[in-house]
């Protein structure tokens, strides 16, 4: 009885700290708004170019993605989007793989890799119904952002960009006033808790300068104005293998562990001017808690509130043994399989022959 | 000089002739491009949109969301009931969410000749019979706590009990008030951060036996599910339907620390899981459960068969202590689902420990299933669990759950419906109102209007005290909401700005206007010409 | 009673406990799982590795496909959702090679393939298109395959060539079926679709045969396909079989293997050893060909088994490993085979040319596109029949709707096999059968399904003209100058003879019901290669240049045809000016004081000059 009212008690704890921190939790105020409110994680990576020289574009994204996932992020609540085939690309000397360095030391395509939007289908348009939710009839539950007011989403964009728009699969353009457009409605549907936008691309600054939504933190690989530059080249395939900025995210990301109390504020020192050459542009007037607080996996991670529940209700409808006995389930008849005729014979005048 | 300056403008016959048709021609053209073509164009440019009540809509968070409930005091004396009532009374006058109303229930002439609460409860309900969502508190003097919650609409209370504590109880068990707060708060920190429910959920029952070859666990889950989770869901439909499936899923690797500890019983030694683990166990297994075929958000409902190479396991806090409470391993993750350790026998193991072939056996299901009810309690958000001093609440001892408390999660429902969909009606018509070319069709149109005036009518349900209307009502407006929200169609034409469409006509229409507008000056000076002949004639 | 009870259930328990030494554990005898893997060498240094994952569900009550064990839940859902009793999805990358591989066991064609049988009552033609859209849909979602691409745009239903598989078991014989087809040769696969594919096995990629398919392995192959296969039979709705069944057809080519000794292992073909088995499955059968192309080899560890198959007379001997056996009371290891030639042999296999002479095998197919330009051309297959009797064909042709064909150029000409050239003269064949049905701009393929019989020794060439349509701006892909594919035709035969072929019979699930398994016939489909066409592609940088030009042109013809038809050209002769430019001035100034009274005189100087339009202003005639 006292067990059951201590643990009864101990939810309460628990219960309470969820409605209200700032009256229970001894941290007080200022740590209480520091605190995130999330209950689940989602990642929206997208890979917009196409063609085999751009080869880094992918490596980026799959850099992240291989990130995300190894924190913790299950591949259901990961959008990831490629617009063309590297791994299987037949250009590509080593198939089903992609690496970020020239001496192959990591293969962030990995065994166990699932692609939501591939190819043609890494359009603006698609993109656009992903973030607003506004997919078309019967599209596929893991092709869709399921994300709800507790989700920290991170979004990640890497392809050729100029000063504000990002370019898709080489033919159309997503600009950042519809960027900005979309995260805007995500706000107002309550899809998102807080939002990590990173972007690696030319001027890629300029992506974010139209966003107005509140807890957005946007880190850019270059202020407008700057190139972004890509890392090295393998000769061995013939092109660049991953743009600097994602290559030491990746870096970075690489020590860090599930429980690991990095915050993005060491994140978004990644990539000093001296080794990016361009220069990392950092959004933070969105954002209302103090980045250096805030731990990396709030984004990069999955860390689903969990609590350990040992009641139960008391209620007993059937005998143990009844459950026993009905598990040698009776055998099905079998019976003969009739299957119509797979070749119309009646058509042909080949009588003779078939009739053996 | 007056003949060499007239013969250019001697016109021949034929050329006078001709005027008229000229004149015609003229009109013609006007009429053909500035009367039809321009407004054809118009026509066929601008975006078919659907008249909506934009302002209305606006205004609708302005009105706050109030339930009116019924609360009826019977005690043995009526003075005690009305110091209680005028008491209460106060202390729900200023509520904006809650407008309570009192009732005395007079005392009954037959009362003494029952012997127990429920028989009393039984014969008020005679005289007096409930509506949904109502409550009551009844007088019984030999009671041990101060008060007492039925699985009815009811608590007991003793002679002492105070109107403090019944405004405690009414607000934190019965109506739940804080968590109204929390739906209805504008502070997006402190607002709820689930989802609100949805109409459809699939239930999945998922047996997890990593090592199929070590571990021969039986156990008809089919069965277990249809006797235990179908009956108690079928209860507790009113808001949402839910399909319940199970799976089997082997060779699932699981990811998380698992540190030996060695102990008393026959094995020598158990599993520490550390709590702090937990989440990255439930991702690890949420990565494994299989995909569907359908857009229903799920249930997960997850048994963990450890084999006996971690068996026992058991869960440790992070002080180190055991979690385990009446041979429960269990944990839930609200939104996502939970998970119960279902370790196999001593026996089992010891069989394995002993390196005997594995050695089959059945789980427990009775055991499982209890754990798994109470687990579904709390993931519907039916139960509540604030604990007040002094107040007990009465174990539930059927599947169905408590009365009060299910109408309680049926009022926050409607509550937490009402105010979803208003949101979602707000900013949908803000965006439309701001880009004005999106094409608003019927449909949408229709699902706008249609959530639009069942909002009306669930307030004003809540408001009537009819609690069943407005949960159903409600639902209806939240599900329409959400179809007019992410309607595909809304994307149509979201990124084609009125300067593309203006710099895509203008070459076409700025040569052809010129002259058509210049013919209109001289058709006015014909007519104001052939004015002045008419007067000089 | 309850006492009873609990006595039946000690001894259940007693019972269970004598019987937990078997290997088969916790499976409801109602649903069985099975992996077979087929090795066989090919002519010119290939090996053919075929898996199969075989899960086969004899389920009661339509109830219990909510509880699922072996089955992937996916599947259960799928029959429950729609009223879909066969399902075939195949992902393919490469190009199966008839002559010299034989017929592969599963055919598929590149890129992706999709076909279902439905069935069900009350269904309609316009239901079956919203289901068949929305099972691509789920599909392309479980999957990781752009199958969503799936549509009526796309999509056919074949009349003869496809036929059910499945029992629908409905007692009602008058519920029509419905069937839809559709393939997408521009999919690619990769690693995305063998993720989920392996997903859906009871034991996933972490033991059994599926442990050897490691993504950098199987795609280093020449030819990798992955099939997945769904069907119901049904003896009536209560009783009920659900097959499903997992394939993987690859093909290494050894040379690829940096190996030049033309010795193979199961390390080195999958990177690793086999772990053992599944411990779901009921059977886990390695299949190695000894003779024909397996002569070559002689096999380490030796087979446990021979198996000797005579099917439509024609002998196969197969070389079987019990893995359940192999594994049987050991602990973990990798299990290796390693084909080796005997070292006599080696030196004249490098040698070259000692391969044993292959047959060619009786049918084979090509096609290809004739024509030069990118406003129209020919599809034209050709058909080799090498066998001594006349073969019934069926061909299916789905053509997309941005190439248009035209029926009446359709012909089929035979030569024979001795000739080099396909002669006008002669005679065309026959159809036995002509099926067709026209395509439609942005809507519907071109649906064509021809019978004919093919002579023997002869080949047949069949031809169609086509049209290449000019498509909208948008419809483009981003890479248009790639080109655009037409899928492969079909083409269906009845074999009298067995020579080179595989495939598992129709009321079989295993590899093993093939064995032996002789017939008077042999249903044989065929796939002919997909087709690229470049259809005219335009300049995608200019939309607006060319808005604009277009308006321009509008604009400069209807500014004339405006003044023509509202203005009045008057020629005005020159006589009364003078000549002298000073006195032409004096002319006008003195003109324009004596009219300065008038209203009108804006075209005056105009008039001067000589011929010029003006409006037909009133008054001017009044001052006339």
């Amino acid at each position: 009885m006292y067990i059951k009212l201590l643990c009864v008690l101990l939810y309460v704890g628990s219960c309470l700290a969820n409605v209200d921190d700032t009256s229970v939790l001894p941290e007080g105020f200022v740590d209480a708004t520091q605190r995130s409110t999330h209950t689940n994680n989602w990642a929206v990576l997208v890979d917009a170019s196409r063609f085999w020289f751009n080869y880094r574009h992918v490596a980026n994204v799959l850099s992240i993605y291989r990130s995300v996932k190894r924190l913790g992020i299950p591949d259901s609540q990961i959008i990831l989007m490629i617009a063309d085939d590297m791994a299987c690309n037949p250009r590509n000397p080593r198939p089903g793989q992609v690496y970020n360095n020239a001496n192959q030391h990591l293969n962030v395509y990995g065994d166990d890799v699932e692609v939501d939007y591939r190819g043609y289908e890494v359009t603006v348009e698609n993109f656009v119904r992903l973030l607003t939710g506004r997919t078309q009839n019967g599209t596929a539950r893991s092709k869709k952002l399921l994300s709800e007011a507790g989700s920290n989403v991170l979004i990640y964009l890497t392809g050729h960009g100029g000063d504000g728009f990002l370019k898709f699969q080489d033919s159309e353009e997503i600009t950042s006033q519809e960027l900005a457009d979309g995260i805007q409605q995500m706000w107002e549907k309550k899809r998102y808790n807080e939002l990590f936008f990173m972007v690696d691309t030319c001027q890629a600054a300029s992506l974010y300068e139209k966003f107005t939504s509140p807890n957005v933190l946007a880190v850019a690989s270059s202020l407008v104005g700057e190139d972004s530059l890509s890392h090295h080249v393998d000769p061995s395939i013939g092109v660049y293998m991953i743009d600097r900025y994602t290559f030491y995210a990746l870096e970075f990301l690489e020590k860090v562990q599930p429980f690991s109390k990095r915050t993005i504020g060491d994140f978004l020192q990644v990539c000093p001017k001296r080794v990016c050459i361009s220069t990392v542009g950092v959004r933070k007037d969105l954002y209302r808690r103090d980045p250096n607080k805030v731990l990396i996996t709030d984004f990069f991670g999955a860390i689903r509130p969990t609590r350990v529940s040992t009641d139960r209700i008391n209620v007993t409808l059937a005998n143990e043994d009844d459950f026993i006995v009905s598990t040698a389930a009776s055998k099905k008849p079998s019976f003969r399989i009739i299957i119509e005729p797979q070749f119309p014979t009646k058509f042909f005048q080949l009588k003779k022959l078939r009739s053996m | 000089m007056d003949t060499a300056e007239s013969t250019p403008f001697k016109l021949k016959r034929k050329d006078k002739d001709e005027d008229k048709y000229r004149i015609s021609a003229t009109i013609a053209f006007i009429v053909v491009i500035v009367v039809i073509g321009v407004p054809m164009w118009w026509k066929t440019t601008t975006v078919y949109r659907v008249n909506l009540p934009s302002a209305p809509i606006l205004r609708l968070s302005e009105q706050s969301i109030k339930t009116a409930v019924q609360v009826a005091i019977y005690t043995q004396q009526a003075s005690r009931a009305q110091l209680l009532i005028s008491e209460l009374q106060s202390r729900f006058n200023d509520s904006d969410i809650w407008s309570v109303e009192f009732k005395q229930l007079p005392p009954l002439a037959n009362a003494k000749e029952v012997h127990t609460p429920a028989a009393l409860e039984k014969l008020i309900l005679k005289e007096h019979p409930q509506s949904v969502g109502d409550f009551m508190f009844i007088e019984w003097p030999k009671l041990e706590d101060e008060l007492l919650l039925t699985t009815e609409r009811s608590a007991l209370m003793r002679s002492d009990a105070t109107s403090h504590k019944l405004t405690q109880l009414l607000h934190s068990k019965v109506l739940q008030t804080y968590r109204m707060k929390q739906i209805l708060t504008t502070d997006e920190r402190l607002g709820v951060k689930s989802e609100a429910p949805q109409p459809v959920y699939d239930v999945i029952v998922s047996v997890l036996n990593p090592k199929p070859r070590l571990t021969h666990a039986r156990w008809n889950i089919a069965m277990a599910v249809e006797t235990y989770i179908k009956p108690f869901l079928a209860q507790v439909s009113d808001i949402s339907n839910y399909t319940v499936r199970t799976q089997w899923k082997y060779r699932v690797s699981i990811e998380a620390e698992i540190k030996q500890v060695r102990d008393q019983s026959k094995l020598g030694r158990h599993y520490a899981l550390q709590e702090s683990s937990l989440p990255h166990l439930l991702t690890s297994i949420a990565q494994n459960l299989s995909a569907s075929t359908t857009d229903k958000p799920a249930i997960n409902l997850v048994v963990y068969i450890p084999p006996c190479s971690m068996a026992p396991l058991h869960i440790y806090n992070s002080k180190n202590q055991k979690l385990t409470r009446n041979g429960v391993d269990a944990f839930i993750s609200p939104g996502w689902g939970s998970l119960i350790i279902a370790n196999p026998d001593e026996r089992v193991c010891l069989s394995y420990i002993n390196n005997e072939p594995p050695l089959a056996y059945y789980v427990n299901t009775n055991d499982n299933m209890q754990v798994m009810l109470d687990q579904l309690h709390k993931l519907l958000d039916i139960s509540s669990e604030l604990q007040i001093d002094g107040v007990k609440t009465v174990d539930i001892e059927q599947l169905v759950p408590r009365k009060w408390e299910y109408e309680s999660y049926l009022r926050r429902s409607a509550v937490r419906h009402i105010a979803t969909a208003t949101s979602t009606l707000q900013s949908l018509v803000k965006l439309l109102d701001q880009i004005s070319y999106i094409v608003i069709d019927d449909k949408v149109g229709t699902a706008i209007i249609n959530s639009y005036t069942d909002i009306l009518a669930a307030k004003a349900a809540l408001l009537e005290h009819r609690l069943g209307d407005a949960s159903a009502l409600a639902k209806r407006a939240f599900v329409a909401s959400e179809v007019g929200f992410f309607d595909a169609s809304l994307l149509a034409q979201l990124y084609f700005p009125d300067e593309q469409k203006y710099a895509i006509y203008i070459p076409l229409f700025l040569p052809v206007m010129v002259p058509v507008l210049s013919s209109f000056n001289m058709l006015r000076k014909m007519l104001q010409s052939r004015r002045t002949k008419v007067k000089l004639q | 009673m309850k006492r009873c009870d609990m006595a039946l259930g000690y001894l259940l328990s007693i019972f269970l406990i004598l019987g937990a030494g078997h290997a088969q554990i916790n499976i409801d005898s109602n649903e069985q799982f099975h992996e077979e893997l087929v090795i066989r060498p090919l002519a010119g240094d290939h090996v053919n590795t075929y898996f199969q994952f075989t899960t086969r569900w004899h389920y009661g009550e339509n109830e219990s496909l909510f509880h699922t064990q072996l089955t992937p839940r996916v599947i259960a859902e799928l029959l429950q959702q729609f009223d879909v009793k066969e399902l075939h999805i195949g992902l393919t990358q490469g190009l199966w090679r008839y002559e010299t591989w034989g017929y592969p066991v599963v055919e598929t064609t590149g890129g992706a393939e999709m076909w279902a049988w439905f069935n069900g009552p009350n269904l309609t033609d316009q239901e079956v298109n919203r289901q068949w859209t929305q099972l691509a849909n789920v599909f392309s979602g479980v999957l990781c395959a752009s199958l969503n691409f799936v549509d009526q745009t796309n999509s056919i239903a074949p009349k003869y060539l496809l036929r059910p598989q499945f029992m629908s078991g409905g007692g009602d014989e008058n519920q029509s079926k419905f069937i839809r087809y559709s393939s997408l040769p521009r999919e690619i696969v990769c690693t995305e679709n063998l993720t989920p594919w392996k997903k859906l096995l009871p034991c996933g990629s972490a033991s059994g045969f599926a442990s050897l398919l490691n993504s950098a392995y199987v795609h280093n192959t020449k030819f990798h396909s992955l099939g997945l296969t769904v069907r119901t039979l049904c003896e009536h709705p209560e009783n009920c079989v659900l097959e499903l069944t997992q394939t993987a057809n690859l093909v290494y080519d050894l040379r690829l293997l940096e190996q030049s000794t033309g010795d193979f292992s199961l390390r080195r073909l999958f990177g690793m050893g086999l772990n053992g088995y599944c411990e779901l499955a009921g059977s886990s059968q390695i299949y190695v060909q000894l003779n024909e192309q397996g002569q070559r080899y002689q096999l380490v560890p030796e087979p446990t088994k021979e198996i000797k198959t005579t099917r439509g007379g024609h002998t196969v001997i197969y070389g079987v490993y019990d893995m359940q056996k192999q594994f049987e009371g050991q602990g973990e290891r990798l299990f290796n085979i390693a084909w080796v030639t005997p070292k006599g042999d080696r030196k004249q296999r490098l040698g070259g040319g000692q391969h044993q002479f292959l047959i060619p095998p009786p049918l084979n197919v090509h096609r290809y596109l004739l024509g030069q330009g990118q406003e129209r051309g020919r599809i034209a297959t050709e058909l080799t029949n090498n066998h001594y009797e006349p073969l019934p064909i069926l061909l299916q042709e789905l053509i997309p709707w941005y190439v248009h064909a035209y029926l009446h150029t359709l012909r089929i000409r035979s030569r024979n096999l001795q000739r080099h050239e396909y002669t006008n003269s002669k005679k065309d064949l026959p159809f036995q059968v002509l099926h067709y049905a026209p395509g439609k701009q942005r809507e519907l393929p071109t649906h064509l399904e021809i019978a004919f019989e093919l002579p023997p020794n002869s080949a047949a060439l069949i031809t169609i003209e086509v049209d290449y349509l000019l498509l909208k701006w948008l419809e483009y892909p981003p890479d248009a100058n790639h080109g655009h594919y037409i899928g492969s035709a079909i083409l269906s035969t009845l074999l009298p003879i067995a020579r080179n072929y595989t495939a598992i019979p129709i009321d079989g699930h295993l590899f093993e019901h093939s064995f032996n398994a002789t017939r008077p016939s042999y249903v044989l489909s065929l796939h002919t290669e997909a087709l690229i066409v470049s259809l005219p592609t335009p300049d995608f940088s200019m939309p607006y240049n060319v808005i604009c030009l277009a308006c321009t042109v509008v604009a400069l013809a209807f500014g004339p045809i405006h003044s023509v038809a509202t203005k009045l050209i008057i020629v005005e002769r020159q006589s009364a000016a003078p000549k002298n430019f000073l006195k032409k001035i004096i002319f006008k100034l003195t003109k324009r004081k004596s009219n300065s009274q008038q209203q009108q005189q804006q075209t005056e100087e105009d008039k001067a000059i000589g011929g010029t339009e003006t409006d037909i202003d009133p008054t001017d005639q009044r001052e006339s």
